[in-house]
């Protein structure tokens, strides 16, 4: 017996990939190139701006470029830059598992809602900043400091999320998951509702991430001797502007390329989603 | 027939009254109360029984409560009242070897694991070749061979319902719940299905208690059937259905017999529903609190 659907069926044996790919990947090298041209042009305005420049405000992109380089190849790379992106990591790795816990445990017994729910609330109201003072005198000024304010600054999108993306998980799948795993509770979480949950884990993290590094450079400008925001304030007071738009500019690289990773991750484990998305809205 | 489902091959006649009791219910009810605090009688009271390897349908018109009561016999949901065993025992959670189909199966099946992968879901105890095994025997079964590393949401509707049956199956439950699995095919998909599901469940000796709405479904598929009335529901009357198997649909359909059973478990259905006034609603009494699910 041969089973004919009247639906369109995909074609035999050929696993999923996200559609559309190489019709729109024209489209994409287009959209790319464009991008690439408009960034030239800004960074040969600050070319032009900085040569004409009288104020001394502005250097030319040219020179920080060459000073960014300098600093990459440098000593400075691992006295400054990479001690900066591991605290940033670390800190965001700590909030992420922080929040997560906290958000599983938020959002999945939810017998504890009222008893957790104001602090939680109250603790959240809490500008991160405002914590570096008494984090100062609770850690001292070392590296722990920092990576625990990144860490609490961090780890409230992450919580809030996960603790959403649990409470709306389709309750078709906890059924599911109970009758296929004889109701254990790890199981039913570990197996459904987390997968369940994960896009929206997913851009709690990817906040949790942007938070991370703001609080790197934030932490970094008080009672600090070493990273980013340290080399970027210390060349503010001592008037060497060269270095400080360098190390803005190795600053937004980093960020830029966190995310780059971060996306790429995202789209390797959410393609289900992605291709769930795009067959609804067809 | 492959040859991990050989030894339980099972006799059909061992299904008479004096058959061991699989699933026993008694004085089942259970109702909903909403946060406006109406309070939704969902089953009245509900006692049913089934043996071993005998085929149950439930049919009842839509609302009565028919999906309810299968989240209670499964022990998905705690009913208000009235006890449930399964195999001798109280059921508080799910037992290890009752399989569900539910009715939403685009619900049911997880999006974010590949068709192999759904299917596996249950055999998570099993090596990982015992596992592969026993998916592809059961989506051999049900003739989904080449779509097994795509994602549920890229087959169409019937061919995501077969998944779900292949992972019910997969797990070799001796219980086999379903809630309307054919509601949402066609006409020639959903004789297709039946007749599939008649098999598997005579091949392997399943007790598969099946709900629906479809009277016709109900006589050809069961040995069986069990008439609930509307909410809150009760059981109107059993029914048991005197055709030999294997039953091919064309056969069946054409038999007097099958036409007689028909029309009576259809004017059961029609009289209680002209001659009960609807059951509305009532006001919780203070201080209960809304139902939530899970
Ligand atoms: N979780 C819930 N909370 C509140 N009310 C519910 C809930 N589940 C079901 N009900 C109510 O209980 C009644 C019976 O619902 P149920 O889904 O069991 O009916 P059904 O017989 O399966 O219907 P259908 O044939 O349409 O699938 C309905 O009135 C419904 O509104
Ligand atoms: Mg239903």
């Amino acid at each position: 017996m041969t089973m004919h659907e009247t639906r369109k069926a995909p074609p035999k044996g050929v696993p999923f990939r996200p559609r559309g790919r190489s019709r729109v990947r024209g489209l994409t090298v287009v959209r790319a190139v464009a991008g690439m041209a408009v960034f030239a042009l800004l960074l040969f305005a600050w070319e032009l701006a900085g040569r004409h420049d009288t104020t001394g405000l502005l250097p030319p992109f040219s020179d920080v470029a060459a000073e960014m380089a300098a600093i990459l190849t440098g000593e400075r790379l691992t006295t400054d830059v990479l001690p900066s992106v591991l605290r940033a990591l670390l800190g965001f790795a700590l909030g992420s598992v922080i929040g997560m816990t906290a958000g599983v445990v938020l959002g999945w017994w939810r017998r504890l809602d009222p008893w957790l729910r104001p602090p939680v609330e109250f603790l959240r109201a809490v500008p991160t900043p405002a914590l570096v003072p008494i984090a100062v005198v609770a850690f001292g000024a070392g590296n722990a400091l920092r990576v625990w304010v990144i860490a609490l600054g961090a780890c409230w999108p992450v919580l809030l999320n996960t603790m959403d993306g649990l409470r709306r998980v389709e309750p078709g799948y906890i059924d599911s998951a109970r009758v296929y795993t004889s109701g254990r509770t790890t199981a039913v979480l570990g197996r459904a509702a987390l997968p369940a949950a994960l896009p929206q884990i997913t851009s709690g993290l990817r906040i949790g991430l942007a938070l991370s590094l703001i609080l790197m450079v934030i932490s970094e400008m008080i009672a600090s001797s070493s990273g980013l925001g340290y080399l970027i304030l210390q060349s503010q007071r001592l008037y060497a502007l060269t270095p400080m738009y360098a190390g803005v500019l190795i600053l937004a690289c980093t960020g830029w390329l966190l995310t780059l990773l971060f996306s790429a991750a995202e789209r390797r484990a959410l393609v289900w989603f992605e291709g769930m998305k795009g067959r609804n809205h067809a | 027939m492959p040859e991990a489902i050989k030894g339980r091959q099972h006799d059909r006649q061992a299904t008479g009254p004096a058959a061991a009791t699989l699933l026993e219910a008694r004085n089942i009810a259970k109702c909903f109360s909403h946060p406006n605090g109406t309070v939704t009688p969902a089953i009245g009271d509900i006692a049913l029984s089934l043996a071993k390897g005998e085929f149950v349908a439930i049919v009842g018109p839509s609302g009565c409560g028919k999906t309810t009561l299968l989240r209670c016999l499964c022990g998905l949901l705690k009913p208000d009242s009235g006890t449930l065993s399964y195999a001798g025992k109280p059921v508080s959670d799910v037992p290890e070897d009752v399989a569900v189909v539910f009715q939403e199966y685009n619900r049911s099946l997880f999006p974010w694991l590949s068709v192999r992968r759904n299917v596996e879901f249950g055999l998570n105890k099993l090596s990982k070749t015992e596992r592969r095994a026993r998916a592809e025997e059961a989506l051999t079964r049900v003739h989904l061979t080449d779509v097994i590393e795509h994602y549920p949401w890229q087959l169409s509707g019937g061919m995501q319902q077969r998944v779900a049956i292949a992972r019910a199956v997969a797990t070799q439950p001796n219980l086999l719940l379903m809630d309307e699995p054919f509601a949402s095919v066609d006409a020639q998909t959903r004789i297709r299905l039946e007749t599939m599901t008649a098999s598997i469940s005579t091949e392997l000796g399943l007790a598969t208690l099946l709900i629906t709405h479809d009277i016709d479904e109900a006589v050809f598929l069961a040995d069986r059937v069990i008439v609930l009335s509307p909410r809150p529901s009760s059981v109107l009357a059993e029914v048991v259905v005197d055709i030999p198997r294997p039953r091919t649909e064309l056969e069946v359909k054409a038999m007097p017999r099958f036409q007689e059973y028909r029309r009576l478990i259809h004017d059961l259905i029609v009289a209680k529903q002209s001659d009960t006034p609807d059951v509305v609603d009532t006001p919780a009494p203070d201080g209960t609190e809304p139902e939530r699910s899970p």
